[in-house]
C-alpha cells in the first residue's frame, strides 16, 4: 500500500503470535496478515486510475479484486485482532475522558483511558511515532479514530472493540426500526429529507444525478439514510436531544442558506458494504424514513439526504447530547471515507474524520481519496463489521465484488456530494455550536473539527482562488488515484514552496480589479508624493514592484477558472473566512438618512460628481449648463449662489482648467452680473468671515490668471457689467467686490502700459482706452465721497482688514492718478485723511508689527498717489 | 477599502493607536491590511506607564477590531484628496 506509505514488499506473512500487538505501532512495517493482500490489489487498481465520475466499469474490477482476496489466513484473525472482549467490556464511554481532556484545548491531551480501552492503539501518522510516542498514538487511536492528517491508515483493532460496537449497533438498528414509525418533527428540513425512496423535486436543481439513488436494487444495500443516524442518536438520548438538535438546526438554517459552496465528489460508500451484505438489508428502506429532523440540522432544504451525511450530525451532536449517546454514533460504521480533496467546504475533512471516527478501528479507513481505497482496507475486517449496521450500506459497492449490485458511480458521486454538503452543514452547525458554548472546548467533536478545518482551509483556499482544480485534489499527489488526505497541498509537491502559495492566496484577496476605484486615495496620493519627491529610493521601487506583482496576480487569477463571484460569496481564506460583502463593503454602523439633503446642495453635489468624473477620465467636459444658463429670473442666481457654499468655492478652481475660454468668459460674466447673489458680497463691510477668506483664496486666483491674459476689450466688458449692474459703493464695501475691481483695474493699467504685448496682444486701441477711461471715471465718481466708508468701521479694529482696504485704495489711487492730474488722488486723500493720520501716528509710535504694516500701507498709498511724501511727513504736516 | 487605502499612505509615519482597552501605543506604522490590523514598530506606551507589561515590547500587531482611535500626523494627510476619495466611495456604493 504505497499510498498509505507502507512498504509494499512482502515480509514473511502469517505473523505469529505477538505480531498483533507490535504491528500496529509501526506505520512503516508491512502490515502482514490478510490486509496486505487486499492492499496490493487496491494498489493495482489505482495504478490504472480511478475515475470517480463513473467511467470505470467498476463491477468487473471489483469482482476480480474480490476474487483475488486471499482469505487463507482468516483463522488468524482472532489472534491478530485479539480474542473476545479483550477485557474491555462493552460499555464504552467515548466522551467521558474526552470532554475533560479537551477542555484544556489540547488536542494531544486526549485521555489515555480511551485508547486503553481500545486495547490496541491505532498506528499513528506515518513515519513518526515510535513506542515512545505511545500516548500520542493513543490519542490518534481513540475511537474517533483518525489523525487529522489523514495519513495514518487504520489498522485493525481488536475485535473486542468492535464487538461492543456491533452489539450497540444492533441496538441502534432495533431502535431505528422502532423509531421510524415515530412522527417526525415538522421542520423546514423535513422537506429536504424526504424518505429515501422519494425524490423531492427541489433537489433536482442541485443534484440531478441523484435520481439514480432511488434506483438501488432492493436487495442492494442502499446508502444509509443520513436521517437514520440522527434518529439513532436522538432516540438514544431521548426527546431532549431531539429538541436540542432541532433547535440547533433551526439556528443554523439561515447560516447555511447562502453558503453552499459547490460540492465535489464525495467519497463513496463506507467500506462495509460487504458486511452489509450480511446485514439486514430489509432494515434499510424502513430506516430511510427515520425522522429527518435529526438528520440534517444544517442542510439547506435543497440538500439531498445522503447516507453519509448522517454521520456528521450525530457526531456533531456529541456535544449537547449526553455522553452516553455518542456511543452509538461512534460505533456506527462506515461512511465511506470522504476524500478531502473532493470536499469543498471546511466540512470535508471534518466529515471524513467523522466518518473515520464513527467507523471505528475495525474500519481501518485511511486517506479519504477515492471511493475505493480505504474501503478495501476494510475487507479483512468486514466480517466483523457486518453487524455494524445499516449505516454502511450503499456507496461504492461496485468496488467490492461481493456486493450485490452497486450503485453507479454517478450515484456514488451523488452520495459523495451529499455527504460533503452535509459535512459542510455540519461544519457550520458546529461553528455555531461552538459559538453557543464559548467555552465548549470540552466537546471532543469540536476539537477535532477545528483541527480539521484548519487543514481544509488550505485546500479550500486553493480551490477558491483557482490555484488547484478538483481533479488534482481528488487524485492526490501521486496522480495515480486518491492519495492520503493532505489538505490539498500535495499537488504542488516540489514545484513551488508553500509560502509562495500562501502569498498567492493572500494577495489574491487583496488584489482588486479596479485599483483606481477601490484604492483611490492611495493611488492618487502616491502619485502626488512621487511627483513631488522624485527621488527614486529603494522604498519607492518596492511600490512599483508590488503593483507589478498585483498585476501578475490578477492575470494569474483571471487565467485560472475562477468561480463567478457574487457580492455575497463567502471565501475561505488562509486568514479565515472572508465575505466579500464585508471586506469591500463593511457594515455601516451609522445609517445616514439620504433624504435629509439640502435641496440647494444637490446641484452642488452633482457638480462635484461631474468634477470628479472629469478629473478621473481626463475629459474636457463642459458644464455650461451650470454656468449662467439657469433661469435668470431665479433669485438668488444659481451660479453665484452655488459659489456661496464653501464646496462650490472649492470646486471652482478645480473645474476652471477644463473650461474653454468662452465658457470662462460667460462664467465671469455671470459672476459679475449676478454678484449680488454672492454671499461674500452681501456680508457687512469689514466682516471677517471664513467664506470671504475662502473666496479670496479659491475663486479669485483663477480669475486673476484668466484676467491677466485678456485684452482690454474684455476688461472693458467686465467693467461695464460691474458698473451697470451694481452699486459701486455697495460693491466696494466687500472684499470680493474690491477684489473684482482691483483685478480689472490692474489689468487695465497693465494693458495701457503696454504689458499686453507680452501676450501677443497689440497695444490697446484708442477706442478701448477711451472707453476704459470713461468707465474709470464713472467708477471714481461713484465712489467719490465714500472712500472713507471703504475702510471698515472702527469697531473692526483688525489691521488685516485695514491692510487690504489700504491696498485697494492704493490701487484706485494709483491708477486713477495716472489719468487725472492728481485730482482723484487728492480727493482720495482728503477723504481718508483721518484714517491716514491715525495710521501714521500709530505706525510711528509703536513697534507693533501690525501697525508697522499699516504704516507701510499708508506709505504705499501715498506713494501711489504720487504725492511723494510718506506717512511721517504727513504726520508732521 | 477607503481606510485601507488611506492607511497605506501612512506607512512609515509615527502614529498613536488607542485601543478599546484604553491602552495607547505610539509607534511607527509598519503595515496595515484590509481588516485594518496594524503593525507598529518601535513602540512605546504613551500617556502612562500603567501598562508595565509592555515595557519590553518593541513591535506589535494590533487586531483592527480593538482599535478605537488612530492619531495621525496632520501633515501626512491630504484632506482634499481624502474628501474626493470619500466622495467617490460614497458614489460607488450607491
Amino acid at each position: 500500500m504505497s499510498f498509505f506509505g507502507f512498504d509494499t514488499s512482502q515480509p514473511p506473512r502469517r505473523g505469529g503470535p505477538g505480531r498483533g500487538s507490535g504491528r500496529n505501532n509501526d506505520d512503516d512495517d508491512e502490515e502482514g496478515g490478510v490486509g496486505s493482500r487486499v492492499d496490493e490489489l487496491l494498489e493495482e487498481k489505482f495504478k490504472f486510475g480511478v475515475d470517480l465520475n463513473g467511467d470505470n466499469d467498476g463491477d468487473e474490477d471489483a469482482d476480480a479484486l474480490a476474487a483475488a482476496i486471499d482469505n487463507d489466513d482468516d483463522e488468524l484473525n482472532d489472534e491478530t485482532f485479539g480474542g473476545g472482549d479483550g477485557g474491555a467490556g462493552t460499555d464504552f464511554d467515548f466522551n467521558a475522558g474526552a470532554s475533560a481532556a479537551f477542555a484544556s484545548n489540547d488536542f494531544f491531551a486526549q485521555p489515555l483511558n480511551l485508547s486503553q480501552r481500545a486495547a490496541s492503539p491505532i498506528s499513528p501518522a506515518k513515519g513518526s511515532r515510535g513506542p515512545s510516542n505511545q500516548p500520542a498514538a493513543d490519542v490518534w487511536a481513540s475511537p474517533f479514530g483518525k489523525s487529522p492528517s489523514g495519513h495514518s491508515p487504520r489498522t485493525q483493532t481488536p475485535s473486542s472493540s468492535t464487538a461492543p460496537k456491533m452489539m450497540s449497533l444492533e441496538e441502534i438498528e432495533a431502535q431505528m426500526m422502532a423509531g421510524r414509525n415515530q412522527p417526525q418533527q415538522s421542520q423546514l428540513q423535513q422537506q429536504s429529507f424526504p424518505p429515501y425512496q422519494q425524490q423531492p423535486p427541489h433537489n433536482q436543481q442541485h443534484f440531478p444525478p441523484h435520481q439514480p439513488h432511488q434506483q438501488f436494487p432492493p436487495g442492494f444495500m442502499p446508502p444509509p439514510n443520513p436521517q437514520q443516524f440522527p434518529n439513532q442518536f436522538g432516540q438514544r438520548g431521548g426527546s431532549a436531544e431531539k429538541r436540542i438538535m432541532s433547535m440547533m438546526k433551526q439556528k443554523q438554517q439561515q447560516q447555511q442558506q447562502q453558503q453552499f459552496p459547490p460540492h465535489q465528489h464525495m467519497m463513496g460508500v463506507p467500506p462495509h458494504l460487504q458486511s452489509f451484505q450480511n446485514g439486514p438489508p430489509g432494515q434499510f428502506p424502513p430506516n430511510f424514513q427515520q425522522p429527518q429532523h435529526m438528520g440534517r440540522p444544517n442542510m439547506p432544504p435543497n440538500m439531498q439526504f445522503h447516507p453519509q451525511m448522517g454521520m456528521p450530525p450525530p457526531h456533531m451532536m456529541g456535544g449537547p447530547l449526553p455522553p452516553g449517546s455518542p456511543a452509538h454514533i461512534h460505533a456506527r460504521p462506515g461512511f465511506g471515507p470522504v476524500p478531502p480533496g473532493m470536499l469543498q467546504g471546511p466540512n470535508g475533512p471534518l466529515l471524513q474524520n467523522q466518518i473515520f471516527n464513527q467507523q471505528g478501528p475495525p474500519q481501518g479507513l485511511n486517506g479519504p481519496q477515492g471511493p475505493h481505497g480505504p474501503q478495501f482496507g476494510n475487507f479483512p475486517s468486514s466480517p466483523r463489521n457486518g453487524p455494524q449496521g445499516p449505516m454502511v450500506g450503499g456507496g461504492p459497492q461496485q468496488q467490492q465484488g461481493p456486493s450485490a449490485g452497486s450503485p453507479s458511480d454517478l450515484q456514488q458521486d451523488e452520495m459523495l456530494r451529499n455527504a460533503q454538503e452535509m459535512a459542510q452543514q455540519q461544519h457550520q452547525m458546529q461553528q455555531q455550536q461552538q459559538q453557543q458554548r464559548p467555552g465548549g472546548r470540552g466537546d471532543y467533536g469540536q476539537m477535532r473539527y477545528n483541527n480539521l478545518q484548519a487543514q481544509n482551509n488550505r485546500k479550500n483556499v486553493l480551490l477558491h482562488t483557482g490555484f488547484s482544480n478538483d481533479e488534482n485534489l481528488q487524485r492526490g499527489a501521486t496522480g495515480k488515484g486518491p492519495g492520503p488526505f493532505d489538505g490539498g497541498w500535495s499537488h504542488q509537491s516540489n514545484r513551488t514552496p508553500r509560502w509562495e502559495t500562501i502569498a498567492k492566496i493572500q494577495i489574491a484577496q487583496l488584489v482588486s480589479e479596479n485599483p483606481l476605484r477601490d484604492d483611490f486615495y492611495y493611488q492618487i496620493y502616491s502619485q502626488f508624493r512621487s511627483g513631488e519627491g522624485n527621488v527614486s529610493t529603494g522604498g519607492a521601487n518596492w511600490k512599483q514592484n508590488i503593483s507589478e506583482m498585483q498585476a501578475q496576480m490578477k492575470k494569474l487569477i483571471e487565467g485560472k477558472k475562477m468561480k463567478p463571484k457574487g457580492t455575497t460569496l463567502a471565501m475561505e481564506g488562509a486568514l479565515g473566512k472572508i465575505s466579500l460583502t464585508s471586506v469591500k463593503n463593511p457594515r455601516k454602523l451609522i445609517q445616514i438618512n439620504q433624504a435629509a439633503k439640502e435641496v440647494h446642495a444637490v446641484p452642488t453635489f452633482s457638480l462635484y460628481s461631474c468634477v470628479l468624473n472629469i478629473e478621473m477620465l481626463k475629459r474636457r467636459q463642459p458644464d455650461p449648463e451650470d454656468f449662467g444658463t439657469e433661469e435668470d429670473e431665479q433669485l438668488p442666481h444659481p451660479f453665484p449662489y452655488f459659489l456661496s457654499y464653501s464646496k462650490g468655492k472649492r470646486v471652482f478652481p478645480r473645474i476652471i482648467p477644463y473650461l474653454t475660454p468662452d465658457q470662462m468668459f460667460s462664467a465671469l460674466t455671470t459672476l459679475f452680473s449676478r454678484a449680488e447673489s454672492l454671499d461674500v458680497c452681501n456680508m457687512p463691510a469689514g466682516s471677517q468671515d471664513e467664506a470671504i477668506d475662502l473666496f479670496i483664496s479659491t475663486v479669485i486666483p483663477p480669475l486673476v490668471s484668466f484676467i491677466s491674459e485678456v485684452p482690454l476689450q474684455v476688461v472693458n466688458a467686465f467693467m461695464r457689467i460691474l458698473l451697470e449692474r451694481h452699486n459701486m459703493v455697495w460693491l466696494a464695501k466687500s472684499k470680493a467686490g474690491l477684489a473684482f475691481l482691483a483685478l480689472l483695474l490692474s489689468r487695465a493699467e497693465i494693458l495701457k502700459q503696454g504689458g499686453g504685448t507680452q501676450q501677443g496682444l497689440r497695444p490697446p486701441a484708442a477706442d478701448d482706452l477711451s472707453l476704459w477711461t470713461e468707465l474709470y471715471n464713472f467708477l471714481f465718481a461713484s465712489l467719490q465721497g465714500n472712500f472713507a466708508a471703504i475702510f471698515p468701521p472702527a469697531l473692526a479694529d483688525d489691521t488685516v482688514v485695514k491692510h487690504t482696504t489700504s491696498i485697494h485704495l492704493a490701487v484706485l489711487g494709483r491708477y486713477g492718478c495716472r489719468r487725472h492730474e492728481c485730482r482723484p488722488p487728492r480727493v482720495l486723500l482728503t477723504e481718508v485723511r483721518d484714517k491716514i493720520f491715525e495710521t501714521s501716528r500709530r505706525g510711528n509710535s509703536s513697534e507693533d508689527p501690525d501697525d508697522i504694516r499699516a504704516l507701510a500701507n499708508v506709505n504705499l498709498f501715498l506713494n501711489a498717489l504720487g504725492l511723494g511724501i510718506d506717512a511721517s511727513q504727513l504726520a508732521a504736516m | 477599502m477607503l481606510f485601507y487605502s488611506f492607511f497605506k499612505t501612512l506607512v512609515g509615519q509615527p502614529v498613536v493607536v488607542e485601543l478599546k482597552n484604553d491602552l495607547s501605543i505610539q509607534g511607527i506604522l509598519v503595515s496595515v491590511d484590509q481588516f485594518l490590523n496594524i503593525k507598529l514598530d518601535d513602540i512605546r506606551v504613551t500617556d502612562e506607564k500603567r501598562f508595565p507589561h509592555m515595557m519590553s515590547v518593541k513591535n506589535c500587531f494590533i487586531r483592527g477590531s480593538v482599535v478605537r482611535y488612530v492619531q495621525l500626523p496632520a501633515a501626512a494627510v491630504d484632506t482634499a484628496l481624502l474628501q474626493d476619495a470619500t466622495r467617490r466611495e460614497n458614489a460607488a456604493e450607491k
